[in-house]
């Protein structure tokens, strides 16, 4: 039995200059008391940000995202390779991380030996690789190009050899960063295949990518991060819907919708039910709080949105919220918001006594700072 | 394949962990024998005679001091050689170590930031390449002993224990050393100034009965104990129990001080990096 299970994972990236990383600034402020030298500031930037997760055998989990997203690097934490600074990391399973599946290659060496060598840092014992070499050396279809050194290799080749190594083990977990490629189009249809059989025969899967088709067709499971923390996770097209229509720093909180509202937890039951989308078919109609602090009420005297929820027009209405609700008083920031870059005040809503909005520049301030 | 079961990232657990790692990454030796052999093999790839070059190299360096030297210092040559010639040899093993060990982690980035792999593995990686290096080396001391017909007994095996311990001392200093110039970047050349200075402060190239009257240069000298511990079973000489003494208290409180330093400092290596 397989399993991933995070608790409050932080990650932190310590930011040196050279003035930090060296000892040259600790050495010349105890030679001159001090006092030119200010004292050793460290910078952290928090890379993930308190994730807890727990992935069970069979779920294949897709993790999207934009770029810096976190997604690269909670595959590495998943991988061991970064040791959190805060929370616990519990993995149970043999790993097999397709980061660089050409890492270790040495270009003197033949393909053979690499084939050794590669499986050697994969944690492989030499009479384990020498069980299935014959399996790997097929499946290449380099032939006699085996004994030749790897620089004589075209780039398809590496990719063939590479990717025939990476396969031919058999982990518990598998974590790739974006789909493994392969060499030419002849090969191209016995690579998928072997491919899907490698994944099938793993009992989990975490597969970082950007291509919505292919998370779609080969994960159970898809995890949304935006600015290291986790802000939805589920199945596949309720997260992706949840990011198309939001984007990855929304206001819009899934799991906060529930428990503010806790007697939606039987409708969430209903196939194709996903949070954010009961919001805009009823719960905007309703009068419902989609959490962050964000009253209905506030859009009481609003034509715009009066306008989209007469019509029935539940997205409108939740897209005039979006646009508003950075310059509600009452609007609580999610933590790591990132406001949008040319923030518009918004000149033709009517802010009322109980729900005031605050100015432009407070806004920026307050969550770009 | 393994297994990774991390715990939490308590402190009394990270002393453990370090004591896990060292033997996990032995562990790992069909992988660092490899990759060590590699490492000798890089630096003569596609040439005619391999690795032989090292030996070539260091006959033809130690022929070459030799001859001067004896003749500069005025010394027989059927005495000198075979001093210089161990001394040279042991000593270019000594800075290997330490030299390489300053690099352990920063040149093993790439392994280090995709596969989780225990942290001695590259230290018994780049020890392994400097026995290597030592090897080869040995064929030139094995000819002048033969040459110059140093006698051989019992007392020779008295090597074995010597480089023993080079090998305890090399695998805490690599740690070390290795732990700290990824973090502070500016150690690394330091080293490398202070290990120069070394060679010439340390008796190597020249006979410590030279200066009878500043023994001291020698006794607060751990260079030089090293090489002693090696140098003289060879020669023949008996090994003060001063050296045996200094060496073995080298061993434990450079690991004392190695373990809680790498306890502390392992979790963040990868950063870095």
């Amino acid at each position: 039995m397989a399993y991933i299970t995070l608790e409050n994972v932080c990650v932190d990236f310590p930011i040196f200059d050279s003035k930090s990383r060296s000892f040259r600034s600790g050495f010349i402020a105890t030679m001159i008391g001090g006092r030119l030298s200010s004292p050793d500031q460290k910078i952290n930037v928090r890379a993930l940000d308190q994730i807890t997760l727990d992935i069970r055998n069979g779920d294949r989990i897709g993790l999207i995202g934009h770029n810096g997203a976190g997604k690269t690097t909670l595959l590495r934490t998943l991988s061991g390779v970064y040791p959190p600074s805060m929370g616990t990391i519990q993995i149970k399973g043999k790993i097999a991380p397709l980061f660089d599946i050409s890492l270790g290659f040495d270009m003197e060496a033949s393909g053979r030996e690499n084939i050794l060598l590669r499986g050697l840092l994969l944690g492989l014992s030499k009479s384990e690789i020498s069980n299935s070499i014959n399996n790997i050396i097929e499946f290449t279809g380099l032939g006699n190009y085996l004994e030749m050194p790897l620089r004589t290799y075209s780039s398809g080749m590496l990719m063939r050899l590479a990717f025939s190594i990476a396969t031919e083990i058999q982990p518990d977990i598998i974590l790739m960063d974006e789909w493994i490629g392969v060499g030419d189009a002849s090969f191209l249809q016995q690579a998928k295949k072997r491919l899907e059989t490698f994944i099938d025969k793993s009992s989990i899967l975490v597969l970082a990518s950007h291509s919505e088709d292919l998370i779609r067709s080969t994960c159970n499971k898809a995890i949304l991060l935006g600015q290291g923390q986790v802000l939805a996770q589920g199945a596949v097209d309720n997260v992706f819907d949840h990011y198309n229509f939001f984007g990855s720093s929304s206001f819009f909180d899934m799991e906060e919708y529930i428990s503010l509202h806790p007697d939606l937890k039987e409708s969430m039951n209903i196939p194709g039910m996903a949070p954010w989308m009961h919001f805009i078919k009823y719960g905007i109609f309703e009068g419902r709080s989609p959490g962050f602090g964000i009253e209905l009420a506030a859009f009481s005297a609003d034509k715009v949105f009066n306008h989209a929820i007469t019509i029935g027009d539940g997205l409108s209405a939740a897209e005039r919220i979006e646009q508003i609700a950075p310059f509600l008083q009452s609007f609580t920031p999610p933590k790591n918001w990132a406001g949008k870059q040319n923030l518009r005040y918004p000149i033709d809503f009517a802010s009322t006594e109980d729900y005031p909005l605050i100015t432009e520049e407070e806004a920026k301030r307050r969550w770009l700072e | 394949m393994r297994e990774i079961t991390e715990a939490s990232n308590k402190r009394s657990s990270n002393i453990k962990y370090i004591l896990d790692d060292l033997v996990a990454g032995f562990l790992f030796y069909e992988l660092w024998i490899r990759l060590g052999w590699k490492d000798v093999l890089y630096r003569y790839q596609r040439s005619l005679l391999g690795p032989l070059w090292i030996t070539i190299s260091m006959g033809v360096l130690i022929g070459a001091l030799g001859i001067l030297y004896a003749s500069l210092f005025k010394i027989n040559l059927q005495t000198y050689l075979p001093f210089l010639t161990v001394g040279f040899v042991i000593w270019q093993t000594v800075s290997g170590i330490l030299l390489d060990g300053c690099n352990s982690f920063i040149s093993a980035e790439g392994i280090i930031k995709q596969i989780k792999l225990p942290l001695s593995t590259h230290i018994y990686r780049l020890l392994w390449k400097n026995l290597l290096t030592l090897g080869h080396n040995s064929i030139v001391v094995v000819i002048v002993m033969l040459y110059f017909e140093v006698s051989v007994g019992l007392h020779t095996l008295f090597l074995f224990f010597g480089i023993l311990l080079l090998i305890i001392n090399g695998l805490w200093c690599a740690l070390l050393l290795g732990l700290l110039c990824a973090r502070y970047r500016d150690l690394n050349p330091t080293v490398s100034s202070l290990i120069q200075l070394s060679f010439f402060v340390t008796p190597i190239i020249w006979d410590p009965s030279l200066l009878p009257d500043r023994k001291f240069i020698l006794l607060y000298n751990p260079f030089y104990h090293f090489i002693e511990s090696i140098r003289a079973p060879i020669l023949g000489i008996e090994v003060n129990l001063e050296t045996w003494l200094i060496l073995i208290s080298i061993t434990l409180v450079g690991w004392c001080i190695t373990i809680p330093i790498a306890a502390k400092m392992h979790r963040k290596l990868v950063y870095w990096l």
